[in-house]
């Protein structure tokens, strides 16, 4: 078990394209470091990197005390699961399990030994004389575990493992790769673009866009809050709503003007946040998380108010998802939009279309037994402590 | 089931489709009848004539041969030659394909046309320096020199061959096993070549077939010397006045036995080596 460095780290291919930008990070030992980020952000040529799959052309990659932007992959004792697994498919699963030991050259009888354990471990005790073609995906994936496992590897890497996997078993093995992941301790680089799997099963996540790092913390940091626009907009689902809003002082008291309505904020707000302060009487990108905003009905009285009309209400049990027509400028960023665009291209399109109109759409988070009839103008209710900002230049937060 | 398994339409396809394939069956029945008749009546009668009696004498007569070579022996030395080839085509090719595919784009290109070059370019402009080349190094009758002749004319095709089939294996096998642990050897030889499977046994039977058959430089090479191999035996039956041809029918169809019942037995991968592809 090691500690894993990026100092400076990037990739420049031969035709000059850029995949990875100056990367830092500095993931402790045993601990499981998630890379997230939309496809084409550099996350895969990371973990590539650190395998030794990838040259490093810039900076340096550290595993332990050992610089290793010189060393083969099988110099860096590390153990990867790849996307689609790669399993060798002329070979059975205790073959597939063993080939690292027998690379190695461990003994035969050790590596039966150990092949069980493994299996055991696995619940894969049953198919080790099948081969992968006759397993479901769920066993694939627990062989190319396996395969990982059996080295006792000082890093695990984990390329989109749970990718070809449908829904039900994705959730199933994100619990248990997080589990035996805490069970043995071993540091691990998980990469997904999936980020309710980053926010599930990371110590910490590191957010990448564009072969550059944007931010990295623990999950909970990273949704509370974001360092940008971007960031914003990928962690949490649904995500952060977001829209503009000039930043003024009326008789004292800060408010958001929104256009046609306003949203007053407490006393002694901007005191508090300074950089914010500075920014008084100009346009701010605002962000605020679904389960803050809430039904004008019910909420704390001392919650500033804004009237919006519901479009669509989806019932998911503990709560209810309120779709309405917020009442301010909708931010098209390029930030945001990249984030939109890697999930739905035609909606990216129409937002940007969009840019100038006077309402955006947003989600709140009303109780489940709220009375809510679509199409009704309805109080919403905000909570200001919880409001995030950014500058709409350049997408950075500010504090 | 039985008949009824047909439509009109599979039925007649399949009558169409069996009475091609016996165009194919013509060559056979000159060549059974052929070996069959007593050698009286190979000039007598016409040859699509079925013989009075089965002169089965003729297979006997074959197998003892000309020169003091059994058919026996000249099979022998067939078969040690062309598995010879055929084994040093796959070991080489293989590599080499594995190589070619794995170089940068430009570099690998290069390297697989110089190859193709190879096959279209006749290597009979260079028959007489091979000749003499390998007449000095004293390995012009040897197993060892027509092995290494037939193994070096025929690289091409199997690089060809085996280039094509290694492009389509993804990286990730050997991205895994490097990460496994494993150096460049142990990967091609326990996770690539496996793969490689399919393609090898077209590699197997094209080239075997191709060594096996060849006359041209098994005569000039091989004619007179104790390894003559089976096409060599077969013309010396051909004489400056007179040719044996019941003789030389029983001979061929001796000799194309074991390579028919090869072919049976690898049919399949054979196939699948054609279609390309590997199953995961």
């Amino acid at each position: 078990m090691a500690e894993v460095a990026f100092r400076g780290a990037g990739k420049v291919y031969p035709d000059g394209t850029r995949a990875v930008t100056d990367m830092n990070l500095e993931i402790g030992d045993g601990e499981f470091m998630v890379f997230v980020g939309p496809s084409g952000c550099g996350k895969t040529t990371a973990l590539r990197m650190t395998a030794g799959l990838e040259e490093i052309t810039e900076g340096e990659i550290r595993i332990g005390e050992r610089r290793v932007n010189d060393l083969n992959p099988q110099e860096r004792d590390v153990a990867m699961v790849f996307q689609n697994y790669a399993l060798y498919p002329h070979m059975s699963v205790a073959d597939n399990i063993a080939f690292p030991l027998r690379a190695q050259r461990v003994a035969k009888p050790e590596r039966r030994r150990r092949v069980e354990e493994v299996a055991r471990l696995l619940d894969l005790t049953e198919h080790l004389r099948r081969r992968p073609r006759n397993l479901s995906g769920g066993q694939r994936q627990r062989v190319a575990m396996g395969r990982a496992l059996i080295r006792e590897p000082q890093v695990f890497l984990m390329d989109e493992p749970l990718s070809n996997l449908d829904a039900k078993l994705r959730v199933e093995m994100r619990g248990e790769i997080a589990a035996l992941q805490q069970r043995l301790g071993v540091t691990t680089i998980y990469v997904t673009h999936d980020q309710v799997e980053a926010m599930t099963m990371g110590t910490r996540i590191a957010v990448m866009r564009k072969g550059v790092l944007q931010q990295e913390g623990e999950p909970y940091t990273l949704y509370d809050t974001p360092a940008n626009l971007f960031v914003a907009e990928f962690i949490g689902s649904p995500p952060m709503n977001l829209f503009r809003a000039r930043l003024d002082v009326d008789g004292g008291q800060p408010l958001l003007a929104l256009g046609e309505q306003q949203i007053r904020l407490p006393g002694g707000y901007l005191e508090a946040r300074v950089a914010l302060g500075r920014r008084v009487g100009c346009e701010v990108a605002v962000g605020v998380r679904p389960e803050y905003l809430l039904d004008g009905a019910t909420a704390a009285p001392q919650h500033p108010r804004v009237r919006a009309r519901v479009r669509l209400v989806e019932t998911l049990g503990p709560e209810r998802q309120v779709h309405v027509r917020f009442p301010a400028a909708p931010v098209a960023t390029e930030d945001v939009l990249e984030v939109v665009r890697d999930v739905d291209r035609g909606l990216a399109e129409s937002l940007s279309e969009k840019a100038e109109q006077p309402h955006v759409r947003a989600v709140a988070r009303f109780e489940p037994d709220a009375q809510v009839v679509v199409d009704e103008l309805r109080e919403i209710a905000v909570v200001p402590e919880k409001l995030r900002f950014f500058d709409l230049e350049t997408g950075l937060a500010i504090s | 089931m039985g008949l009824f398994r047909y439509t009109w339409k599979t039925f007649t396809r399949e009558l169409v489709l069996l009475a091609a394939a016996a165009i194919w069956w013509v060559p056979f029945y000159f060549l059974v009848i052929g070996a069959l008749k007593p050698q009286s009546e190979v000039y007598t009668t016409s040859a699509s004539k079925l013989p009075s009696r089965l002169a089965w004498s003729n297979f006997s007569q074959a197998w003892a041969g000309t020169g003091g070579f059994t058919l026996g022996h000249s099979l022998k030395n067939s078969f040690v030659i062309t598995v010879g080839s055929v084994l040093v085509l796959i070991a080489i090719g293989s590599i080499s394909a594995y190589a070619i595919s794995r170089q940068p784009k430009k570099l690998g290109t290069g390297l697989y046309l110089v190859f193709a070059l190879g096959i279209i370019v006749p290597f009979q402009l260079g028959i007489i320096p091979t000749y003499v080349a390998m007449h000095h190094l004293h390995i012009n009758t040897s197993y060892v020199g027509m092995i290494l002749l037939h193994a070096g004319l025929l690289m091409p095709l199997s690089v060809f061959l085996y280039t094509g089939f290694v492009r389509t294996i993804p990286r990730d096998y050997e991205e895994a096993a490097y990460v496994d642990g494993a150096g460049r050897l142990l990967t091609f030889t326990r996770v690539v070549f496996p793969l490689l499977l399919p393609i090898t046994a077209t590699v197997a039977v094209l080239t075997g077939v191709i060594v096996w058959n060849d006359f041209f430089l098994q005569l000039i090479f091989l004619a007179g010397s104790e390894n003559q191999t089976v096409p060599v035996a077969i013309y010396s039956f051909v004489g400056e006045y007179a040719t044996n041809w019941s003789l030389i029918f029983a001979t061929v169809i001796l000799s194309i036995a074991p390579i028919l019942l090869f072919y049976l037995f690898a049919q399949r991968q054979l196939i699948r080596g054609f279609t390309g592809g590997i199953k995961t």
